[in-house]
Parts: C-alpha cells; sequence; structure tokens
C-alpha cells in the first residue's frame, strides 16, 4: 500500500478578514472593483456561487470554497445555503481560462 | 476477438460503472505513484464522473443492473433545458443532477465536505485535458486523488 505525506487544508490567517470582505460585498455590492460574486440560478432552482477575486492566489480553492459559503450563510441565511450547489472561489485568470463570464463587458 | 469487441460482449450496466470507476482510482493511484501526474489526474476524474453518475442513478431508482445507455438516454430526454454538451463527462452535471435527485427523493442533502471537493475537482479537471500535454505537480495530482477517494468513500451513503 503506497505512503503519501500530505498537507491539511486549512485557511491562512487572511481567512477570516477575507470572509469579512466578502460579507460587506454581498450587504452593500460596489459598481466597480473586486471580489466581483456571480450568483447564478441553475435550471434545477439551485444556486451555484462564483467569487472572481485577486485575493484568492495562493489560497487552497476547498479553503475558498468554505470562506464563501461562510459568508454566504452570514448574509442570506441557511436554507439559501442549503441551496448552494457550487462554491467556487477564482483568480481573474483562472475565471478567464475556465469560461466563467464574469467580465461586466463578456 | 479484439479488445474493443471482448470489452463490448456484454452491455455496460450500473454495476459495470461503480467497478470500472474502483478501477480508475486504483489505476490514477499507480500513475501518481509513477510520477505521471497528469494522467493520475485525468484518470482520477473519470472516477469521480462514474462515482457521481452511478449515485444519482441508484438514487433515481436504477438498479445495478440496469444498462448505462438507456439510463443516459432518459436523462437525455428528460431534462429541460436539453443537458448541456458533453454532459456525460460533466462533473458538475452530475454532481448537481445527484443534489437535485437526492432533493426529489426527500433524501439527505448531501455533505458540506463534497461540495467543496467537487469545487475543487472543478478547478482541476476537465474531459479535455486528455488533449493536452499538460505536465501537472505532484501536490496537483494528489489533491485531486485524495478528492477522488473522498467520494469513492462516500458513494455507499450518495446512492441511497
Amino acid at each position: 500500500m503506497p505512503v503519501w505525506e500530505r498537507s491539511q487544508v486549512q485557511g491562512g490567517p487572511e481567512e477570516a478578514s477575507l470572509r469579512d470582505e466578502l460579507i460587506a460585498e454581498l450587504r452593500n455590492q460596489k459598481e466597480t472593483g473586486e471580489p466581483v460574486i456571480i450568483i447564478e440560478k441553475t435550471h434545477r432552482a439551485m444556486t451555484r456561487l462564483y467569487v472572481v477575486w485577486t485575493k484568492w492566489n495562493n489560497i487552497d480553492q476547498r479553503v475558498r470554497s468554505g470562506i464563501i459559503r461562510d459568508a454566504f450563510t452570514e448574509v442570506r441565511g441557511a436554507t439559501a445555503a442549503d441551496n448552494v450547489t457550487i462554491a467556487m472561489g477564482l483568480a481573474p485568470e483562472e475565471a478567464d481560462r475556465l469560461n466563467i463570464k464574469w467580465r461586466v463587458s463578456s | 476477438m479484439s479488445y474493443a469487441a471482448r470489452l463490448r460482449a456484454t452491455k455496460e450496466t450500473v454495476r459495470d460503472q461503480i467497478e470500472s470507476a474502483d478501477h480508475r482510482l486504483d489505476e490514477s493511484q499507480t500513475l501518481i505513484l509513477d510520477e505521471k501526474y497528469h494522467a493520475g489526474i485525468y484518470i482520477a476524474g473519470l472516477a469521480a464522473e462514474m462515482y457521481l453518475k452511478t449515485a444519482c442513478f441508484l438514487v433515481r431508482g436504477a438498479a445495478e443492473t440496469d444498462e448505462i445507455e438507456l439510463l443516459l438516454r432518459s436523462v437525455r430526454q428528460g431534462t429541460n433545458p436539453p443537458v448541456p454538451h458533453g454532459f456525460k463527462h460533466n462533473l458538475l452535471f452530475w454532481y448537481e443532477e445527484l443534489v437535485y435527485s437526492r432533493m426529489q427523493a426527500g433524501l439527505s442533502s448531501v455533505p458540506t465536505a463534497l461540495k467543496n471537493v467537487v469545487a475543487d475537482l472543478c478547478a482541476d479537471w476537465f474531459n479535455e485535458m486528455r488533449y493536452r500535454p499538460g505536465s501537472a505537480s505532484e501536490q496537483e495530482a494528489l489533491r485531486a486523488l485524495e478528492n477522488v477517494e473522498y467520494i469513492a468513500k462516500q458513494h455507499p451513503s450518495l446512492r441511497s
């Protein structure tokens, strides 16, 4: 049986700060700038969340997802959060390459 | 008889796909141990697709002996709006169909850890990655493998 050493998935010290910024943005969205929050309804009436943000660089995707879910739950409540299927945090370049439409002109 | 002809001697069933998912996951581990990281990620993603797809079919009442092709046809015909192009290999599609099917069947919602694992996998895997030369890192490969191992472990509880 192979043995692999794996690092634990943990948020860095900035995790709480990112969550707070996201909560503030969800409560009072700015006209321009980041983070860009995309709340997408699926044909099954479920919700996908994409947050495009330069600050995600160097943060594990699973930690990003946790931060987004926490912030969304705080602002929209547990019932709305239960309806979220996927919460992805993406740096701008990642979002572009995954074909996420997030730019105002796109 | 050619290998493809031997494989096609019987219709592919739900049980076949579950067994194939286990085999692909095992092969992914072997590839990653051999430092074939890109191939390891690709094969692991195929396993994830099969775990999610079969769990979805079983929650909808399929039997393990049911033919996959017939089940896929019913998804293709019963989804409005039409299923996305390449839906057969779309991780997000099968994951969301599983979440929806569990909800429709009155079953518990999927664990939050699974939601985060799928998000992570969707950021790392896409079916067409097989056409890219690619050079993933060991860390990326291990992360993908860990995510699919988690899905494999959850499969018994996701399907019922």
